[in-house]
């Protein structure tokens, strides 16, 4: 693994020198904003740089937009670190190289031309807290059958993968086209894609077309977008550019244990979490029989039970799942509520299959802005 | 459809010798049966019956000099054996060494008139040699001695081709295909026509093997498709011929044996590419494809007819996948690129529609309407794509290209409606109207710009003359309907919906709008809205505007507490609706019940009053 390996090469003193100036100016957007209690005075670790707003109307999804569970294209959220590159399926073509017998070009018609896979999943953003999460129907090439078809040497380990879009994700760090590091076991599982389809439509620009890495149940930031190089590494090799553009220190987790301050390992699984989509926060209600709904997902296995308080936490009740689990989906779930006058603390919360169910507070050990799952309150004032 | 015809000419000679190769084992043999006349020595008998055993088997071997040596070596010692000077012509034939040859057989002719192969194979070489009147009259001998020979109606065929009768030979044909149950000679015919090009009747000869002798069939087709691979109308008749007897898995499976047989051969891959579609086998069709782009990365004439079929077969992305080939092979078809561009654009790929359609649209020495058509495919893509500026400036420019083409004014109208410029929109309608001859859809749209700004008369002039036409034109119903109301014609509305009704009484929500019409017209349509209403409860009992509608003439009507109940259940099943409680706050102030009245007015406020934004939500 190569986070000891990190945190061999970084001591603390040299975390700290990086600190005060390491964000730029729209790092303080949403992926560093304060977070909870004793949180919000703490050191905060490095951050992504979220410089590109790309499309505003359509950054953030809809929750009332979502037919049964399907985000609809248009309201699907996007978030990029650098510019959106505009980019053609004429001349668009993804390498494949490194740890390979063959490296491969592969054009969008063989592409489309290749076995494909579809699937329901979620797409989450590692920061988001409420809007930055969508659920498609995507459609690709499994990556195990491009690596297979350019074939895998001896001591493939790790796979980088890298898009066009390119920038400064760091003061006083080089220019580089995003890339993400992820183990070859998940880009061997068979979920994981170069997808290039999202509910039936080629993927929209600021979505990644004509193709992206896709890693259901894995947080967003991997799920590399407009896709151009894979470059299968060993386990030992650490490639240049990743490292000295600062990425490796992102998308981590930052706990305080014990008066240290330290990276324990990266994000990548998707934490169990639910969301209220009706009502909306802090919404005037009159008195009445009304469903709340919202949804509810895992990265790993399958969501079991949903529950909603409507008194702040104090008792919980089994809401319905209205759609089946599925893994890496999201599912729909209702609640009956009969609102009396007064006011209201709504909270839902999720439990998956293996028991785990979606915290209440925020761990009061954790600096980072990542894996924000913790019960979100919906306030209704009912007359 | 004859698209062999024109070679042949270069292919009678090549034609004859298989037919005389094919029978003359027999032939000889037979001929061998009959003792040769003459007075050569016992000596030279018994040398000569050598040579000739010899040269039989040089000769089914295929090494025809060495046979054609011995048999000569024979017509020396037994100058009258007419078994050597066949088989000399016949080996001569296959040398090529035509004149030579005919001599040959002319002399085993002297020696033996009656022998119908030796005429048979005169007839051939005669007829490659272009003597044909001669062949005929040899053909005619024959037809006395063995009238049902097969062979004879085939020469005759080649007597026909010689002279590029094509038409007479071709009925030739049917006629002896009809006729007859000889496997062979359909196996000949089905070769001949095949040489020919005629792949209609080449395919109806497969058909009839197929039914007599399916193995020997598919070896025809094999054969068949061996000479004709590229022909993509050889190959389309022969895969519908798999289809209709429902055998697509044979055609896959006769297009691989082919394909593994010369795997350089493009056309053999396209085959099963073409069959797997055609079976509905997808992934296979894919791997195929795959494949076929290593043999063939750039064959833009490929790719485009695969894009073509694939296209007809409703395989959109793989169509779209071989007309990015093409593309990228050079093709500079703008036909094509309008259909790689549409289907780029159908498929959400707008900027690439645009950039694609954009090269074409761009070439001025293009015909307008290929050039409007690109501009048509440019301007809804940029709409597609939210710029509608842009989309504007092509729209308008395929206009002026075709100002015949209704959609290109629709589509910019479509334009100006996103842009909620209903003024424009109606401008460009109006425009269109005095150029073309307007479609049922153009005159709804133009009816709707019109009822958009507020030309109400106007409106329901283009909207009652397009019913009155086309009365099945539903969408046109509720705008004419909404028309007369807005022009004060409350009676007509009611009639237009009535009219709807009759059409369609599923349309949604139509008996709720009927009844809201009739409250409109006053306590004069009360009963009949109440029977609207009843009648759309009985359609949609979940509708809670049915019980606020009822709610609402309940009141007019002063029945207070039918009213109360009606709004109560409306609110019941939608209780974040302000109107309902507006309503139930006016039947309270009529009962004298003013704190209830107030209650209700609150609530109403309540719902109304914009939600506090939640400042702290992060994103």
């Amino acid at each position: 693994m190569w986070f000891p390996e990190i945190g061999a090469r970084l001591s603390r003193r040299s975390w700290l020198s990086l600190l005060p100036g390491i964000l730029l100016p729209a790092a303080r957007g949403f992926l560093c904003r304060p977070l909870m209690g004793a949180v919000q005075e703490a050191p905060k670790p490095p951050s992504a740089v979220d410089t590109v707003d790309v499309n505003r109307a359509a950054a953030s999804t809809s929750f009332e937009a979502v037919e049964k569970t399907v985000t609809p294209v248009d309201q699907f959220f996007a978030r990029s670190h650098y510019d959106q590159p505009l980019l053609s399926m004429t001349d668009w073509k993804l390498r494949i190289e490194g740890r390979v017998e063959t490296p491969q070009e592969v054009t969008f018609s063989d592409l489309i031309e290749c076995p494909t896979q579809t699937l329901e999943a979620v797409l989450e953003c590692a920061g988001n807290r409420r809007f930055l999460v969508s659920n498609g129907l995507w459609e690709g090439v499994p990556l195990a059958y491009l690596l297979k078809q350019a074939g895998l040497k001896a001591g493939a380990a790790q796979v980088l993968l890298e898009g066009p879009d390119e920038g400064r994700l760091m003061e006083g760090r080089p220019n580089h086209p995003f890339a993400r590091l992820v183990p070859l076991a998940k880009c061997l599982a068979s979920e994981s894609l170069v997808a290039f389809k999202l509910n039936g439509q080629f993927l929209p620009p600021r979505n990644g077309f004509p193709a992206r890495a896709f890693f259901p149940g894995w947080y967003g930031v991997d799920s590399v977008k407009w896709l151009r190089r894979i470059v299968v590494l060993g386990h030992q090799e650490q490639p240049e550019s990743f490292y000295s553009s600062g990425m490796h220190l992102l998308y981590s987790r930052w706990v305080r244990d014990g008066g240290q301050e330290r990276i324990t390992s990266r994000v990548s699984d998707i934490l169990v979490r639910s969301v209220i989509a009706f009502p909306a926060n802090r919404t005037n209600l009159a008195a009445g029989a009304y469903a709340v709904w919202g949804f509810a997902w895992t990265g790993k296995g399958l969501i079991q039970a949903v529950e909603i308080s409507t008194d702040a936490g104090t008792s919980w009740k089994p809401a319905k799942l209205e759609s089946k689990p599925a893994p890496f989906a999201w599912v729909r779930w209702s609640f009956d509520w009969v609102a009396a006058p007064g006011a209201h603390v709504l909270l839902s919360r999720a439990r998956d299959d293996t028991g785990t169910l979606q915290p209440m507070v925020r761990d009061p050990s954790r600096l980072d802005g990542y894996e924000c799952n913790w019960c979100e309150p919906v306030q209704c004032s009912v007359l | 459809m004859f698209s062999g015809c024109q070679s042949l000419r270069r292919t009678q000679t090549r034609l004859a010798l298989q037919l005389v190769v094919c029978c003359a084992v027999a032939v000889i043999a037979n001929a061998a049966q009959r003792p040769a006349p003459g007075t050569a020595s016992t000596q030279a008998l018994a040398r000569a019956a050598e040579f000739l055993k010899q040269a039989q088997v040089e000769f089914q071997r295929g090494d025809f000099t060495a046979a054609a040596g011995h048999f000569r070596q024979v017509t020396e010692l037994v100058p009258h054996d007419a078994r050597a000077r066949f088989g000399l012509g016949l080996s001569l034939a296959s040398l090529g060494k035509n004149e030579e040859a005919h001599t040959a057989l002319l002399h085993a002719n002297r020696l033996s008139p009656e022998n119908p192969e030796i005429l048979l194979a005169l007839a051939q070489m005669e007829t490659s040699l272009g003597k044909l009147g001669l062949a005929r009259q040899r053909l005619a001998q024959v037809e006395k001695i063995r009238p049902k020979d097969p062979r004879i109606g085939l020469l005759t065929v080649e007597t026909y081709l010689a002279e590029n009768q094509v038409q007479a030979a071709l009925v030739k044909i049917r006629a002896l295909s009809s006729k007859s149950t000889d496997k062979m000679l359909h196996s000949q015919l089905a070769s001949l026509l095949l040489r020919m090009g005629a792949w209609r009747e080449v395919v109806a000869e497969y058909e009839w093997m197929d039914h007599h002798s399916p193995e020997k069939a598919e070896e025809a087709m094999a054969q068949g498709l061996s000479v004709a691979a590229s022909s993509s109308e050889f190959r389309d008749l022969l895969l519908n011929f798999f289809q209709e007897k429902k055998r697509m898995n044979r055609a896959v499976g006769l297009f691989q044996r082919l394909a593994r047989q010369t795997p350089d051969n493009p056309y053999f891959k396209v085959g099963v590419i073409q069959a797997s579609v055609m079976g509905g086998n997808i992934e296979t069709a894919k791997e195929e494809l795959r494949s076929l782009s290593h043999i063939v990365p750039s064959n833009a004439k490929i790719h485009e007819m695969l894009g073509r079929f694939l296209l007809a077969w409703k395989q959109e992305e793989l169509a779209l996948s071989q007309f990015l080939r093409a593309h990228r092979s050079g093709l500079q078809d703008p036909k094509v690129a309008l259909q790689l561009g549409s289907l780029q654009g159908r498929k959400g790929a707008y900027t690439d529609a645009i950039q694609t359609a954009l090269r074409v649209e761009q070439q001025t020495a293009l015909s307008p309407q290929i050039r409007s058509a690109a501009a048509l495919l440019v301007g809804t893509s940029y709409m597609s794509a939210g710029q509608e500026k842009a989309a504007i400036e092509h729209l308008e420019l395929a206009i002026q290209l075709m100002p015949e083409l209704e959609n290109n004014y629709l589509a910019l109208s479509q334009v100006y409606e996103v842009l909620r410029d209903s003024k424009s929109a109606l401008d460009v309608l109006k425009r269109g109207q005095k150029k073309i001859l307007p479609s049922p859809d153009y005159l709804l749209n133009l009816g709707n710009n019109l009822l958009a700004n507020e030309d109400y008369e106007g409106a329901i002039l283009v909207l009652a003359a397009l019913i009155e036409k086309h009365p099945d034109q539903s969408k046109a119903y509720l705008p004419l309907a909404r028309a007369h109301r807005l022009a004060d014609q409350p009676e007509l509305a009611i009639q237009t919906m009535r009219r709807l009704y009759d059409l369609q009484p599923e349309f949604p929500m139509l008996p709720v709008m009927l009844a809201q019409s009739l409250i409109n017209e006053g306590p004069s349509g009360y009963a009949e809205a109440l029977e609207e209403l009843n009648r759309a409860e009985k359609a949609t009992p979940t509708d809670s505007d049915i019980y606020y509608l009822r709610g609402k003439v309940f009141l007019s009507m002063g029945k207070l507490d039918e009213a109360e109940a009606q709004l109560r259940r409306a609110i019941e099943m939608q209780p974040a609706s302000p109107g309902f409680y507006y309503q139930l706050a006016l039947v309270y102030q009529r009962m004298g019940k003013e704190a209830l009245a107030l209650q209700q007015i609150e609530r109403k406020n309540h719902l109304e009053r914009a939600s506090i934004p939640d400042l702290s939500r992060p994103n």
